[in-house]
């Protein structure tokens, strides 16, 4: 068996396209991979052309070949000779059609159910997109769940262990240009440009003589942790040396090798901001607000996409509205290559989700298979994956009115989830409990974490299941076109 | 008693200043009114630094016991005066204001009221919020605004619901969303006028107007620039339950002088629901006394979708009209509102601002209802509204009853009675240990 794979963004674009839908399926590409390789011959093409002058060959040969597009139904290659099924990830219940959008009515691509009938089979990557698609097309249409094999990749990461999760600090060093809440200066009177006033009178000689009231008890969530022993570890997960971070204004620092040492429970999400799905707004401030009384948290935010400084100006925003804060944020904006990616999973105690919707969450998937646990919520393709024996699951509610994020973005078309917020907070503190005064708790989500990603994405498994379904659409598209040639014969 | 009484706007000034963030103070001085004048004698003072004390202290010396109510928020409440001064606040958040923001002591609410010694707010939220932030011996009582009789005496039988079509004149804009063109109302087009807003429908109704309602009604009444009312949820989740359900209409009448730039807002809302076969109606005007009864009559349910209340009027005197509501259970509504009298909307905390706070900082937490839950109350209620009247019937009474406990004059008065005889008395012995003036 021969398998072609396309995916629209190469290797050499990573950089500038750092964030943006197709880029994610360049990685998922590279993750099917060594699963296919187990049966088939593949071979990347990277044209229409290229892919007819390879199944030319394979006909020549006898040899079944068949193109697998890792992209967007609407973005499939276009005239291609060889059988095409596209994989692909969705987050919304419901498929595009061409009319839903006034910009989409002359590219027939945007229909994806007809996309999808004129492909005659296709591959997603949560049964949250095949029940999408089957709701469109019909039980019977061919279409197969896979998950995204990444269980092997993180061997290396696994047998180096999880920090012990109520160790003092890690020391990092990342290139990447840093920036940390700590070296701003914020405050909310900050927020204030001009002076408007807000009607309330001033009176020196009368405010002077107000009682003062004693700040009320502050609730005690934190009573739990009271008189426990400390671990005051202090883990050098880096192997060079670099530089200071320092403080930014309305620019971001310059890229250099970062030296700082995370303290305490390390919180770690990996998202491009412009992307609304993922929600940063509430992964900021449920931080913010639950941790406003305490000093070893840190939230971690390695941020993708363009529009960095614009993403820098928000975050500013939302942490001045939440200051004071004892807590700390660290922002990584700009790529971080293999290494530095891996140091900064050692170094989590939780992966943070809050996504309104997913296709995938490559980043929550590969903190699972290092053995970090999640806070997460277990909607959309996450259903699949995310159990509370590994994630403190944040509450959501589906129907959420909105549109579609490829379209003109005038009129609501499908739908997603709201994230509890409250939800989301308590998760934070409850986790947070759990890090510093419950190891052996920690270590067992730990380890069902990677004990379900070896169930959920082994290559092996993942491999058998890809062969089956294509060997099986091999076999009906034969026998469509034996029919077809019978028929030509016929008349 | 003499009970002297104070506001920010007075019958003169307050239609210029519907919207101001102390507005709806002048409504609730106006519900308290006959209530307070079967207690004592009302006076409205306009300038209280200058009038408050002088009375009082003629009071003292005729032995006659006064008191001075400010509806305003603490900020702004009167201070050093030697009359017992108690401020009646309506508060929808669960944190109190207790930071001297813009280096301002009274933004530190605890402190006035610290000195003050008592105050009256309208729910037993509020109520519990100051406690946990004063002291819990801290005298506040929860005085909702006593509207119930003047409303619940017109009780006329109710019809079913969508029996029959109503008409009522209506002095100022109609816009309804079966006559305009919402296609004008995309969101590129509003991103290509601003900053200014989108001009008003050209086919809206201006000047006295008839307006016709039939079928299943939802009516809310708003200041559409108040955030804290969140009418995008109300709007889009009712474009969303009913897009295929013609005899359902959402009746939004607004309250606030200039709806220039927010009423374009609302279409580019509706614009986003898509082709929907229900009917919005945005009403912005003038309705005599009986025209405004007659859209009480033919509102079916009261609609509320906000962050938060400090009692909420329009929902209070639709549900005394026995109309139940489609509500979520927080707030304010937490004394009046469960599942016997409306179809309650669930509801979570996110970040929330105090209004005032020209920061805009995170101090507290405010209410987002669950869309979800949202479509579920209006289909759920179109469906009792149209098969079940004998459960509709039995919500429409408990609705009546609910408020009848929550803000009746049998029992708010004696409640708010008591409490003034206890700051008054406390005054006296006050007043009585120091020396004579």
């Amino acid at each position: 068996m021969r398998i072609l794979t396309y995916c629209d963004v190469e290797v050499g674009d990573i950089g500038r396209r750092l964030g943006t839908p197709e880029y994610s399926y360049y990685f998922v590409l590279e993750s099917f991979h060594e699963a296919l390789t187990k049966f088939a011959e593949v071979r990347r093409i990277h044209s229409s052309g290229e892919a007819n002058a390879a199944w030319v060959e394979s006909r020549a040969r006898r040899e079944d070949c068949m193109l697998l597009s890792f992209a967007p139904p609407n973005k499939t290659l276009q005239g291609v000779q060889c059988p095409t099924i596209p994989v692909f990830a969705w987050e919304y219940p419901n498929l595009p059609v061409t009319t839903d959008e006034e910009s989409w009515r002359d590219d027939p691509r945007h229909d994806w159910p007809m996309v999808l009938l004129n492909c005659r089979a296709a591959i997603t990557l949560s049964t949250h997109t095949k029940r999408a698609v089957r709701d469109s097309l019909g039980d019977a249409y061919p279409i197969e769940a896979v998950p995204t094999p990444l269980w092997e990749k993180f061997g290396l990461m696994r047998r180096r262990g999880v920090l012990a999760p109520d160790r003092e600090a890690v020391d990092v060093c990342l290139n990447t240009q840093l920036v940390d809440s700590r070296l701003l200066g914020l405050s909310a009177e900050g927020l204030m440009t001009d002076h408007p006033d807000d009607g309330t009178p001033v009176n020196p000689l009368v405010d002077a003589i107000l009682p003062a009231v004693p700040a009320a008890a502050q609730d005690g969530w934190l009573a739990a942790l009271s008189g426990r022993p400390k671990n005051s570890e202090v883990v050098d997960a880096s192997s060079r040396i670099g530089n200071f971070p320092v403080g930014a204004g309305w620019d971001i620092p310059p890229l250099y090798d970062v030296s700082t040492r995370l303290s305490g429970v390390v919180y770690t999400a990996v998202l491009t901001p412009s992307d609304g799905r993922k929600n940063w707004e509430d992964i900021i401030t449920a931080f913010g607000w639950a941790f406003r009384d305490v000093e070893d948290a840190t939230l971690v935010l390695k941020l993708g996409g363009p529009d960095r400084v614009k993403h820098h100006h928000q975050m500013l925003m939302l942490m001045s509205k939440l200051s004071p804060m004892k807590c700390r944020i660290v922002a990584l904006h700009g790529y971080l290559d293999e290494a530095d990616y891996h140091q900064l999973i050692g170094a989590s105690t939780y992966y943070v989700n809050a996504s309104l919707c997913e296709g995938l969450c490559m980043p929550l998937l590969e903190f699972l298979c290092c053995g970090v646990p999640a806070i997460a919520p277990d909607h959309t393709s996450m259903a699949d994956y995310i159990s509370p024996d590994f994630t403190f699951v944040v509450d959501s509610t589906p129907n959420l009115p909105t549109v579609w994020p490829h379209g003109d973005h005038q009129v609501y078309k499908t739908s997603r989830h709201q994230i509890n917020w409250h939800s989301l907070m308590l998760a934070y503190r409850q986790s947070y409990l759990v890090a510093k005064s419950d190891v052996a708790a920690y270590t067992t989500m730990s380890e069902s974490a990677m004990a379900a990603m070896q169930a959920y994405c082994a290559t092996d498994a993942i491999s058998k299941q890809l062969h089956q379904f294509l060997a099986a659409r091999l076999h009906d598209f034969s026998i469509e076109e034996d029919r077809m040639d019978w028929t030509a014969l016929a008349s | 008693m003499i009970i002297l009484v104070h506001t920010a706007f007075h019958g003169g000034n307050v239609a210029s200043n519907l919207g101001q963030p102390e507005y709806s103070y002048y409504f609730v001085l106006r519900e308290f009114r006959p209530m307070l004048e079967q207690l004592g004698i009302v006076i409205d003072i306009h300038n209280p630094e200058r009038d408050v004390d002088v009375i009082y202290r003629n009071c003292l010396k005729r032995g006659v016991p006064c008191v001075f109510l400010s509806f305003l928020p603490p900020n702004k409440t009167p201070l050093g005066l030697a009359c017992p001064t108690i401020p009646v606040f309506a508060w929808e958040y669960p944190n109190i204001p207790d930071e001297d923001f813009s280096g301002k002591t009274r933004n530190d609410w605890r402190r006035v009221l610290k000195q003050v010694g008592a105050a009256i707010t309208h729910s037993t939220f509020t109520v519990e919020a100051v406690k946990r932030a004063v002291d819990g011996a801290f005298p506040i009582i929860a005085a909702p605004a006593p509207l119930w009789d003047r409303l619940a005496a017109g009780n006329r039988p109710a019809s079913p619901p969508g029996a029959r079509s109503s008409r009522l004149r209506v002095d100022g804009m109609v816009i309804d969303s079966r006559l305009i063109d919402l296609s004008n109302y995309s969101k590129a087009n509003e991103l290509a006028c601003a900053p200014e807003p989108l001009p008003l429908p050209r086919e809206r109704c201006e000047g006295a107007s008839e307006l016709e309602l039939d079928g299943i009604v939802y009516t809310s009444v708003f200041n559409p620039g108040d955030g804290r009312k969140n009418w995008v949820d109300m709007i889009s989740a009712f474009c969303v339950a009913f897009a295929r359900t013609a005899d359902a209409t959402l009746l939004l009448k607004l309250s606030h002088h200039d709806i220039r730039e927010v009423v374009p807002k609302m279409l580019e809302c509706m614009h986003k629901g898509d082709n929907f076969a229900c009917r919005v109606v945005i009403v912005h005007g003038y309705l005599r006394q009986e025209d405004y009864e007659c859209m009480v009559d033919a509102t079916t349910y009261a609609v509320n979708t906000s962050h938060g209340e400090g009692q909420c009027l329009p929902l209070m005197e639709y549900m005394s009209s026995g109309k139940p509501a489609i509500s979520p259970r927080h707030t304010a509504m937490l004394d009046y509102i469960d599942e016997s009298c409306a179809f309650v909307v669930d509801s979570f905390l996110e970040p929330g601002t105090w209004p005032h706070d020209m920061r805009q900082a995170f101090r507290t937490l405010r209410e987002h209802v669950r869309v979800d839950s949202l479509i579920h109350a209006y289909r759920s209620s179109y469906y009792v509204a149209k098969q079940e009247p004998d459960t509709y019937r039995a919500m429409a009474a408990a609705a009546r009853e609910s408020l009848r406990a929550y803000c009746s004059h049998a029992v708010v008065g004696p409640r708010l009675a008591g409490f003034l005889q206890a700051v008054i008395a406390s005054d006296l012995q006050q007043a009585g240990s120091l020396s004579p003036l």
